[in-house]
């Protein structure tokens, strides 16, 4: 099934798991920088698998790589998350966690990486974008789980490109 | 302790969090899911249809 604009979706019942398939020959999205600037760009495979673990990194470590599928000149990266049961997260509850409980500060622009109203928080050596309600659900128990986001590892050069 | 081990420390603390709450999560069935998805995509409702070969199974959002 179609899901957002990088990944397409399908539930599995019997594993209570979710399939997330990047689109055909794309690799999603990552942060580059261009001329010392964070600018959104397509991701190649290793790239988007870096994504993914420096998400895990952050997160937790409940996103794990499947393989990959799809046809022969369209293929498509496939992972796996376990389901999460709640409704989403409130932009309050989003800067709670992750400014109390991470430690992160957040970034007054989100550069336009990620959706137009989403955040983007610092930390570090890594920063963190496209968080919004619908990357982050609110579980039975109060906690925030975030099941997508596009992080970047930093260094001393791309630390300095953002300002808090 | 520097911010940067407070900050390892209380990832380390919000992950363990998460992996408790993870393994517990209940059941779900496909409707539950797509439904929870479908409100978190902020469309009324996500059905099953053919697809256009009628061999497999699409979603539409409505």
């Amino acid at each position: 099934m179609e899901g957002g604009r990088e990944h397409d979706l399908i539930y599995d019942e019997i594993t209570g798991t979710v399939l997330k398939f990047t689109k055909p020959t794309q690799a999603a999205y990552i942060v580059d920088f261009y001329e010392g600037k964070p600018i959104l760009s397509l991701g190649d495979p290793v790239e988007y698998l870096d994504r993914l673990i420096t998400h895990n990194e952050v997160f937790g470590q409940f996103t794990s790589f499947v393989g990959i599928g799809g046809q022969r000149y369209h293929r498509r990266i496939i992972t796996r998350q376990p389901r999460v049961v709640g409704c989403q997260a409130s932009w309050e509850e989003i800067i709670r966690l992750m400014v109390d409980d991470l430690g992160f500060t957040k970034l007054r622009s989100n550069y336009g990486i990620g959706y137009e109203e989403s955040y983007g928080f610092i930390r570090d050596d890594v920063a963190v974008f496209d968080l919004r309600p619908a990357n982050l659900f609110m579980t039975h128990s109060g906690l925030l789980v975030a099941v997508d986001s596009i992080p970047v590892r930093l260094n001393k050069a791309t630390r300095a490109a953002f300002s808090t | 302790m520097s911010r940067s081990e407070i900050n390892r420390q209380k990832t380390r603390d919000y992950q363990n969090r998460v992996a408790i709450v993870l393994s517990s999560m209940p059941p779900m069935t496909s409707n539950e899911f797509y439904a929870q998805m479908a409100k978190s995509m902020g469309v009324k409702s996500i059905s099953i249809v053919p697809n256009s070969s009628g061999s497999s199974k699409a979603k539409r959002f409505v």
